[in-house]
Protein backbone atom coordinates (compact mmCIF):
# COMPACT_ATOMS: atom_id res chain seq x y z
CA UNK A 1 0.00 0.00 0.00
CA UNK A 2 2.87 2.31 -0.03
CA UNK A 3 4.07 1.39 -3.33
CA UNK A 4 3.04 4.66 -4.87
CA UNK A 5 5.45 6.49 -2.58
CA UNK A 6 8.28 5.30 -2.39
CA UNK A 7 10.54 7.21 -3.14
CA UNK A 8 14.09 6.07 -1.39
CA UNK A 9 16.31 8.71 -0.02
CA UNK A 10 19.36 6.99 -1.87
CA UNK A 11 17.92 7.93 -4.79
CA UNK A 12 18.97 7.63 -8.56
CA UNK A 13 20.22 11.28 -10.50
CA UNK A 14 17.23 11.33 -12.23
CA UNK A 15 15.23 11.26 -9.11
CA UNK A 16 17.06 14.18 -7.85
CA UNK A 17 16.79 16.32 -10.50
CA UNK A 18 12.81 15.29 -10.92
CA UNK A 19 12.34 15.96 -7.10
CA UNK A 20 14.38 19.39 -7.30
CA UNK A 21 12.38 20.57 -10.70
CA UNK A 22 9.52 19.94 -8.47
CA UNK A 23 9.87 20.45 -5.56
CA UNK A 24 9.06 24.29 -6.16
CA UNK A 25 5.63 23.71 -7.34
CA UNK A 26 4.82 20.96 -4.85
CA UNK A 27 2.03 22.51 -3.62
CA UNK A 28 0.28 23.49 -7.03
CA UNK A 29 0.88 19.41 -8.25
CA UNK A 30 -1.31 16.40 -7.56
CA UNK A 31 -1.69 14.88 -4.40
CA UNK A 32 0.68 12.05 -4.33
CA UNK A 33 3.97 14.14 -4.88
CA UNK A 34 3.12 16.42 -1.63
CA UNK A 35 2.11 13.27 0.15
CA UNK A 36 5.91 12.25 -1.00
CA UNK A 37 7.52 15.22 0.23
CA UNK A 38 6.02 15.82 3.79
CA UNK A 39 6.72 11.91 4.18
CA UNK A 40 10.12 12.23 3.39
CA UNK A 41 10.80 15.06 5.98
CA UNK A 42 8.94 12.82 8.52
CA UNK A 43 11.19 9.91 8.07
CA UNK A 44 9.21 6.96 9.20
CA UNK A 45 9.00 4.60 6.11
CA UNK A 46 10.02 1.46 6.83
CA UNK A 47 12.92 0.77 4.68
CA UNK A 48 15.17 -2.13 4.53
CA UNK A 49 18.59 -1.08 6.36
CA UNK A 50 21.39 -2.82 7.45
CA UNK A 51 21.56 -3.65 10.89
CA UNK A 52 22.27 -1.12 13.93
CA UNK A 53 26.41 -1.25 13.75
CA UNK A 54 26.71 -2.14 10.48
CA UNK A 55 27.14 -5.35 9.23
CA UNK A 56 29.82 -8.31 10.58
CA UNK A 57 33.12 -8.62 8.80
CA UNK A 58 32.71 -10.28 5.38
CA UNK A 59 35.09 -12.86 4.52
CA UNK A 60 36.87 -12.37 0.95
CA UNK A 61 40.45 -13.61 1.60
CA UNK A 62 40.89 -16.68 -0.67
CA UNK A 63 40.00 -20.18 1.41
CA UNK A 64 41.66 -23.16 -0.05
CA UNK A 65 41.86 -25.57 3.40
CA UNK A 66 44.81 -28.25 2.43
CA UNK A 67 42.81 -31.71 2.92
CA UNK A 68 42.94 -35.20 1.85
CA UNK A 69 45.63 -37.81 1.32
CA UNK A 70 48.92 -36.24 -0.15
CA UNK A 71 49.44 -36.80 -4.04
CA UNK A 72 52.65 -39.94 -3.20
CA UNK A 73 50.30 -41.23 -0.71
CA UNK A 74 47.77 -41.56 -3.15
CA UNK A 75 49.53 -43.36 -6.09
CA UNK A 76 50.85 -45.17 -3.09
CA UNK A 77 47.22 -46.60 -2.69
CA UNK A 78 46.21 -46.49 -6.70
CA UNK A 79 50.04 -48.93 -7.17
CA UNK A 80 48.63 -51.21 -4.21
CA UNK A 81 45.00 -51.94 -5.52
CA UNK A 82 46.94 -52.87 -8.58
CA UNK A 83 49.48 -55.00 -7.47
CA UNK A 84 46.32 -56.37 -4.78
CA UNK A 85 44.92 -57.25 -8.36
CA UNK A 86 47.44 -58.87 -10.56
CA UNK A 87 48.34 -61.08 -7.64
CA UNK A 88 45.15 -62.12 -7.21
CA UNK A 89 44.47 -62.90 -11.12
CA UNK A 90 47.66 -64.60 -11.17
CA UNK A 91 46.90 -66.55 -8.77
CA UNK A 92 43.22 -67.35 -10.36
CA UNK A 93 44.89 -67.93 -13.52
CA UNK A 94 47.01 -70.97 -12.16
CA UNK A 95 44.13 -72.31 -10.84
CA UNK A 96 42.18 -72.42 -13.89
CA UNK A 97 45.75 -73.86 -15.88
CA UNK A 98 44.92 -76.98 -13.31
CA UNK A 99 41.78 -77.12 -14.54
CA UNK A 100 42.09 -76.72 -17.90
CA UNK A 101 45.15 -79.51 -17.47
CA UNK A 102 42.18 -81.71 -15.71
CA UNK A 103 39.90 -81.32 -18.60
CA UNK A 104 42.63 -82.54 -21.19
CA UNK A 105 43.42 -85.58 -19.40
CA UNK A 106 39.49 -86.45 -19.25
CA UNK A 107 39.84 -85.86 -23.29
CA UNK A 108 42.81 -87.73 -23.37
CA UNK A 109 40.68 -90.84 -21.45
CA UNK A 110 38.15 -90.57 -23.80
CA UNK A 111 39.68 -90.14 -26.62
CA UNK A 112 39.53 -94.35 -28.04
CA UNK A 113 35.95 -93.96 -27.39
CA UNK A 114 35.65 -90.40 -29.32
CA UNK A 115 37.80 -91.47 -31.98
CA UNK A 116 35.47 -95.05 -32.78
CA UNK A 117 32.54 -93.36 -32.36
CA UNK A 118 33.84 -90.54 -35.09
CA UNK A 119 35.38 -93.11 -37.52
CA UNK A 120 31.92 -95.78 -37.26
CA UNK A 121 29.97 -92.56 -37.97
CA UNK A 122 32.38 -91.67 -41.37
CA UNK A 123 32.46 -95.17 -42.35
CA UNK A 124 28.37 -95.46 -42.34
CA UNK A 125 28.04 -92.16 -44.64
CA UNK A 126 30.65 -93.37 -46.46
CA UNK A 127 28.36 -96.64 -47.36
CA UNK A 128 25.51 -94.61 -47.40
CA UNK A 129 27.19 -92.72 -50.10
CA UNK A 130 28.50 -95.76 -52.11
CA UNK A 131 24.84 -97.24 -51.91
CA UNK A 132 23.03 -94.02 -53.37
CA UNK A 133 25.74 -93.63 -55.93
CA UNK A 134 25.22 -97.11 -57.15
CA UNK A 135 21.06 -95.91 -57.47
CA UNK A 136 22.11 -93.04 -59.24
CA UNK A 137 24.53 -93.83 -61.57
CA UNK A 138 23.12 -96.84 -62.64
CA UNK A 139 22.13 -95.85 -66.24
CA UNK A 140 25.41 -93.62 -66.76
CA UNK A 141 27.57 -95.11 -69.31
CA UNK A 142 31.33 -95.88 -68.23
CA UNK A 143 30.81 -94.84 -64.58
CA UNK A 144 32.45 -97.06 -61.99
CA UNK A 145 30.28 -97.09 -58.85
CA UNK A 146 32.96 -96.54 -55.72
CA UNK A 147 35.58 -96.48 -58.22
CA UNK A 148 38.83 -94.31 -56.46
CA UNK A 149 40.19 -91.62 -57.76
CA UNK A 150 43.36 -92.18 -56.37
CA UNK A 151 46.26 -94.87 -57.82
CA UNK A 152 46.71 -96.23 -54.86
CA UNK A 153 45.00 -98.40 -51.91
CA UNK A 154 46.17 -96.48 -48.90
CA UNK A 155 43.28 -95.18 -46.64
CA UNK A 156 42.63 -91.53 -47.95
CA UNK A 157 40.37 -89.50 -44.94
CA UNK A 158 37.82 -88.66 -47.16
CA UNK A 159 37.46 -84.83 -47.23
CA UNK A 160 33.75 -83.58 -45.73
CA UNK A 161 32.37 -82.19 -49.26
CA UNK A 162 32.60 -86.14 -49.82
CA UNK A 163 30.71 -87.21 -47.14
CA UNK A 164 28.23 -84.44 -46.99
CA UNK A 165 27.13 -84.16 -50.38
CA UNK A 166 23.85 -86.20 -50.85
CA UNK A 167 23.14 -84.41 -47.49
CA UNK A 168 21.53 -80.73 -47.50
CA UNK A 169 24.30 -77.75 -47.84
CA UNK A 170 23.91 -76.37 -44.13
CA UNK A 171 25.06 -79.39 -42.77
CA UNK A 172 28.14 -79.46 -44.57
CA UNK A 173 28.35 -76.12 -43.65
CA UNK A 174 28.12 -76.62 -39.85
CA UNK A 175 30.06 -79.49 -40.22
CA UNK A 176 33.16 -76.88 -41.46
CA UNK A 177 32.22 -73.83 -39.42
CA UNK A 178 29.59 -74.52 -36.44
CA UNK A 179 32.67 -74.82 -34.12
CA UNK A 180 34.35 -71.70 -34.67
CA UNK A 181 36.40 -69.97 -31.63
CA UNK A 182 36.80 -66.32 -33.28
CA UNK A 183 34.23 -64.82 -34.88
CA UNK B 1 68.36 -67.02 -52.14
CA UNK B 2 65.04 -68.75 -53.20
CA UNK B 3 65.88 -71.85 -53.78
CA UNK B 4 64.47 -75.03 -56.07
CA UNK B 5 64.21 -78.43 -55.13
CA UNK B 6 67.61 -79.33 -57.27
CA UNK B 7 69.42 -76.44 -57.13
CA UNK B 8 72.38 -75.54 -59.07
CA UNK B 9 74.48 -73.68 -56.24
CA UNK B 10 73.23 -74.20 -53.28
CA UNK B 11 73.86 -71.18 -51.08
CA UNK B 12 71.92 -72.10 -48.16
CA UNK B 13 73.62 -75.58 -47.48
CA UNK B 14 76.65 -74.47 -48.23
CA UNK B 15 76.43 -71.06 -45.67
CA UNK B 16 74.90 -73.59 -42.88
CA UNK B 17 71.40 -71.04 -42.92
CA UNK B 18 67.69 -71.86 -43.54
CA UNK B 19 66.13 -69.10 -44.74
CA UNK B 20 62.97 -70.50 -46.97
CA UNK B 21 63.99 -74.59 -47.12
CA UNK B 22 61.49 -74.73 -44.18
CA UNK B 23 58.72 -73.74 -45.78
CA UNK B 24 59.40 -75.23 -49.11
CA UNK B 25 58.19 -79.03 -48.01
CA UNK B 26 55.37 -80.39 -47.36
CA UNK B 27 57.05 -83.47 -45.61
CA UNK B 28 59.47 -81.60 -43.69
CA UNK B 29 59.73 -80.72 -40.05
CA UNK B 30 56.35 -78.57 -39.05
CA UNK B 31 55.70 -76.80 -36.06
CA UNK B 32 54.07 -78.95 -33.16
CA UNK B 33 54.93 -81.80 -35.14
CA UNK B 34 51.20 -81.54 -36.85
CA UNK B 35 51.66 -83.71 -40.33
CA UNK B 36 50.26 -82.27 -43.70
CA UNK B 37 47.14 -83.57 -45.14
CA UNK B 38 49.01 -84.79 -48.30
CA UNK B 39 52.49 -85.81 -46.59
CA UNK B 40 52.28 -89.75 -47.67
CA UNK B 41 51.07 -88.44 -51.15
CA UNK B 42 54.56 -86.10 -51.18
CA UNK B 43 56.97 -88.56 -49.56
CA UNK B 44 55.75 -91.54 -52.21
CA UNK B 45 56.57 -88.75 -54.96
CA UNK B 46 59.90 -87.87 -53.53
CA UNK B 47 60.89 -90.95 -53.18
CA UNK B 48 60.07 -91.95 -56.33
CA UNK B 49 61.54 -88.94 -58.27
CA UNK B 50 64.49 -88.27 -55.90
CA UNK B 51 68.15 -88.19 -57.99
CA UNK B 52 67.33 -88.90 -61.43
CA UNK B 53 66.10 -85.47 -62.88
CA UNK B 54 62.86 -84.13 -63.77
CA UNK B 55 62.37 -85.20 -67.46
CA UNK B 56 62.38 -88.88 -65.97
CA UNK B 57 60.49 -87.86 -63.49
CA UNK B 58 57.61 -87.00 -65.34
CA UNK B 59 57.70 -90.17 -66.69
CA UNK B 60 58.54 -92.35 -64.86
CA UNK B 61 56.89 -91.30 -61.65
CA UNK B 62 53.69 -90.15 -63.26
CA UNK B 63 51.30 -92.36 -61.04
CA UNK B 64 52.72 -90.88 -57.68
CA UNK B 65 52.71 -87.27 -59.01
CA UNK B 66 49.01 -87.46 -60.32
CA UNK B 67 47.74 -88.60 -56.92
CA UNK B 68 50.09 -86.05 -54.78
CA UNK B 69 48.10 -83.36 -57.13
CA UNK B 70 44.52 -84.87 -56.35
CA UNK B 71 45.50 -85.29 -52.70
CA UNK B 72 46.12 -81.35 -52.88
CA UNK B 73 43.57 -80.03 -54.93
CA UNK B 74 40.86 -82.60 -54.92
CA UNK B 75 40.04 -82.14 -59.12
CA UNK B 76 38.95 -85.52 -59.63
CA UNK B 77 36.99 -85.67 -56.43
CA UNK B 78 35.35 -82.68 -56.67
CA UNK B 79 34.24 -83.44 -60.42
CA UNK B 80 32.72 -86.99 -59.48
CA UNK B 81 30.43 -85.40 -56.16
CA UNK B 82 29.60 -82.54 -58.95
CA UNK B 83 28.55 -85.57 -61.36
CA UNK B 84 26.51 -87.25 -59.17
CA UNK B 85 24.94 -84.54 -57.73
CA UNK B 86 24.15 -83.31 -61.09
CA UNK B 87 22.75 -86.72 -62.02
CA UNK B 88 20.53 -86.78 -58.94
CA UNK B 89 18.78 -83.38 -60.16
CA UNK B 90 17.94 -84.90 -63.40
CA UNK B 91 16.99 -87.88 -62.18
CA UNK B 92 14.89 -86.09 -59.81
CA UNK B 93 13.39 -83.80 -62.56
CA UNK B 94 12.24 -87.01 -64.06
CA UNK B 95 10.69 -88.15 -61.08
CA UNK B 96 12.86 -91.47 -60.90
CA UNK B 97 14.31 -91.07 -58.10
CA UNK B 98 13.64 -89.52 -54.40
CA UNK B 99 16.13 -88.98 -51.62
CA UNK B 100 16.50 -90.80 -48.79
CA UNK B 101 15.58 -89.98 -45.04
CA UNK B 102 18.86 -89.85 -44.17
CA UNK B 103 19.67 -87.80 -47.38
CA UNK B 104 17.37 -85.03 -46.18
CA UNK B 105 18.09 -82.67 -43.39
CA UNK B 106 16.35 -84.91 -40.78
CA UNK B 107 18.59 -84.95 -37.79
CA UNK B 108 19.50 -88.70 -36.86
CA UNK B 109 20.33 -88.78 -33.38
CA UNK B 110 21.67 -92.49 -33.44
CA UNK B 111 25.33 -93.45 -31.96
Amino acid sequence: MEAPFDFTIVTQPEGAVVLSLVAPISQLTCFGFCFVLKKMAASKVKQDMPPPGGYGPVDYKRNLPKRGLSGYSMFGIGVGVLVFGYWRLFKWNRERRRLQIEELEARVALMPLLQAEHDRRTLRMMRENLEEEAVLMKDVPGWKVGENVYHTDRWITPPSEELFNLRPREQLLHKRFGFQWYV
Amino acid sequence: MLSSTMPFIDIQSRLGIDLDRWLLLQSGEQPHKRAARCHAFEKEFLECAHGIGQTRAKVECKLEMEDFYECMHRNKTHKKLYDIRQQRIKMEKEKSYVTPSHHTGQPDNTP
